[in-house]
């Protein structure tokens, strides 16, 4: 345990290393947090029409301003905060559970079900995420359970093929050998022996999926397949789509800045994190 | 076997392969249609049809029929082109979505060769100074531009160039007002496609860089360019002949991913210009309920994209012969 420990101290000292890295850590917690507290924060409900004039532009009452029926655009941008962390982690979490088990059965067992798995997953490289989101959500209701649900649907052979390639290597090496003679059970030697050595790329994939959810939960709200009664960034860009013209300009800047800060902080931890924990691995292919 | 034999059989091995991709797309458009919750009806007809459409809709489709004939009617209606009748558009629904495509292959096509020309160049720009300050830009601006959601991005240029600035048009293909003909209805659609184009360009741009680069750095490591290097070939001969050129054979195949996240791109960006292809037909169709439409732009541009990428496959295998061996 204490091995374990000892690593993690001597990632966090790389890591820390990278300022950019650390700011963007330290922006995610901050975007969580006020997520959490939003009623702490914001004395303005989200969705309250009324709370201030119409097309305020942002001032001492409403530092960034209302929308057309006179919403606070600074209450939609905290609360919005708990629809997209929410989600991107959902998924990113449920996505990366059923990757992990599917691939780690596939590469472990072989033949059949690494085969079957194969397939799957290169049916799902090939499909357009985005178009099939929108089909899935369109039709099945455009609820946020829904739309996690979607995704995870859409993202998890990613992670399974990334686990399959990890633990094929893995299952050639000399302490699973050991393990087998010694008759461990074949889950055993899964779960306990080769995922842990699995762990960092999966950790590395976890966070670009998370950025992923976030920006296709905010793609579908922006196409109107968002849930009404909730506050999204994606749904307040929306919104302001109609008033572009009219030089309304803080409706659409301020959700959008929330969350292109939250996609590009997470992709720069992403991209820190991949070269800590692997630095053999250099590149690496981002698919949609 | 000879060259060309192989050539030949990995071809029909990888269209064989795209097989069951297809019937795979068909069967999740189909299952959409049966399984959401509500009357199939909507699904087939759209919200807006009249019920002698309805009726004759229910007994064409065999919607009373067991889920597999239903599959099989489905299937064979596909294949003869039907994919049924838009109400909103009254006209067959391929007929709609086929008046759409020049405009989305423009605008994909321009933003594709706009994305790889500059996207290609950043990357040999930052591989000839790696580790330097313009390395560091590059990388920094690639990250900005795969972090940046498309549609952001589309409503920020739209704000800045059309609305503010007034240098481009803010969405449409053409000038309404004025009836251009000719060379000036070619230069029109050219300058309303700019600001488009640069959208789905832009973003795209970033992750081309890093992919090239990747490849090109893995490249530079190889024996070879120290060969090359050591015989006293000049380093800008080094880069072109050797690097570049091994480094984008990989990057080929990239390509049909490309076209899938373009297209994706391409429904934002053509929703917020008001672009008339595929993707803003999309949109105004989600908000219409005009459900068969968005089930046949989902089969429609699966099914391209499917040929997309097995056609970069065999062009990859023409261009690296050993992958045709597995």
């Amino acid at each position: 345990m204490t091995g374990e420990v000892s690593q993690i101290g001597h990632y966090w000292r790389l890591y820390r290393k990278d300022k950019v890295a650390v700011i963007a850590l330290l922006y995610i917690i901050l975007i969580i947090l006020a997520g959490i507290f939003a009623p702490v924060i914001t004395k303005f409900p989200p969705l309250l029409t009324g709370a201030g004039p119409s097309f305020a532009s942002p001032n001492a009452q409403h530092f960034m301003g209302t929308d057309d029926l006179g919403r606070d655009i600074f209450s939609g941008v905290i609360y919005g905060a708990r629809v997209s962390m929410g989600v991107g982690f959902a998924a990113a979490v449920g996505s990366s559970l059923i990757g992990l088990f599917i691939g780690t059965i596939a590469a472990y067992y072989g033949r059949t079900y690494d085969m079957i798995l194969m397939r799957i997953t290169e049916i799902f490289f090939v499909i357009p995420m985005v178009f099939l989101a929108i089909l899935l959500v369109a039709f099945f209701g455009s609820s946020v359970w829904n739309v996690i649900f979607v995704i995870i649907i859409l993202s998890w052979p990613r992670t399974a093929r990334l686990v399959r390639g990890q633990v094929l290597a893995l299952k050639q090496r000399d302490f699973v050998k050991a393990s087998k003679a010694l008759g461990e059970r074949d889950f055993y030697i899964m779960f306990r022996e080769i995922l842990p050595n699995t762990l960092a790329p999966i950790i590395v994939n976890g966070s670009i999926e998370v950025a992923r959810a976030i920006v296709v939960e905010a793609g579908l709200s922006f196409l109107g397949l968002g849930s009404t009664d909730l506050t999204s960034w994606g749904i307040m860009l929306y919104k302001s789509q109609r008033f572009l013209v009219q030089q309304i300009w803080w409706t659409f800047s301020f959700p959008g800045v929330a969350l292109f800060s939250t996609v590009l902080s997470l992709n720069v931890i992403a991209d820190t994190l991949n070269t800590i924990l692997n630095p053999r691995i250099r590149k690496r292919v981002v698919r949609q | 076997m000879t060259n060309v034999g192989n050539l030949k059989q990995f071809i029909i091995r990888r269209a064989i392969s795209a097989i069951p991709t297809v019937f795979f797309i068909l069967l999740i458009a189909f299952l959409a249609t049966r399984l959401a919750p509500g009357d199939p009806i909507t699904y087939l007809a759209g919200e807006h049809a009249p019920q002698e459409l309805i009726d004759e809709l229910k007994a064409k489709f065999g919607l009373d029929k067991p889920l597999h004939v239903q599959f099989l009617i489905y299937f064979a209606n596909l294949f003869r082109g039907d994919f049924g009748y838009s109400f909103v558009y009254r006209q067959s629904v391929l007929q709609v979505i086929l008046e759409r495509v020049p405009a989305t292959v423009l605008l994909v096509g321009t933003s594709i060769l706009f994305a790889l020309i500059i996207g290609i160049a950043l990357a040999i720009l930052s591989v000839r100074h790696l580790n330097s300050f313009i390395d560091t830009m590059v990388s920094s601006a690639s990250m900005i531009g795969y972090s940046l959601p498309v549609f952001w991005l589309a409503q920020l240029l739209t704000f800045i160039f059309a609305v503010k600035l007034k240098m481009f048009p803010a969405g449409g293909m053409i000038n309404l007002r004025a009836q251009y003909t000719g060379i000036y209805r070619v230069l029109d659609v050219a300058y309303h496609l700019i600001l488009p184009s640069l959208n789905l360009g832009l973003i795209y741009m970033g992750l081309i860089s890093r992919l090239t680069k990747a490849e090109m750095a893995e490249v530079l490591t190889q024996d070879f360019i120290l060969t090359a290097r050591s015989k006293g070939i000049p380093e800008r001969r080094v880069m072109k002949r050797h690097v570049l050129r091994n480094a984008l054979a990989p990057v080929t195949t990239m390509t049909g991913v490309l076209v899938g996240l373009m297209l994706s791109g391409a429904i934002f960006t053509e929703t917020v210009f008001s672009w008339p292809g595929l993707g803003r037909l999309l949109y105004d169709s989600l908000f219409a309920r005009d459900y068969p439409v968005v089930t046949a732009i989902f089969t429609v541009t699966s099914i391209v994209l499917i040929m997309v990428t097995a056609i970069t496959d065999i062009l990859y295998s023409i261009l690296d012969p050993r992958i045709r061996v597995e």
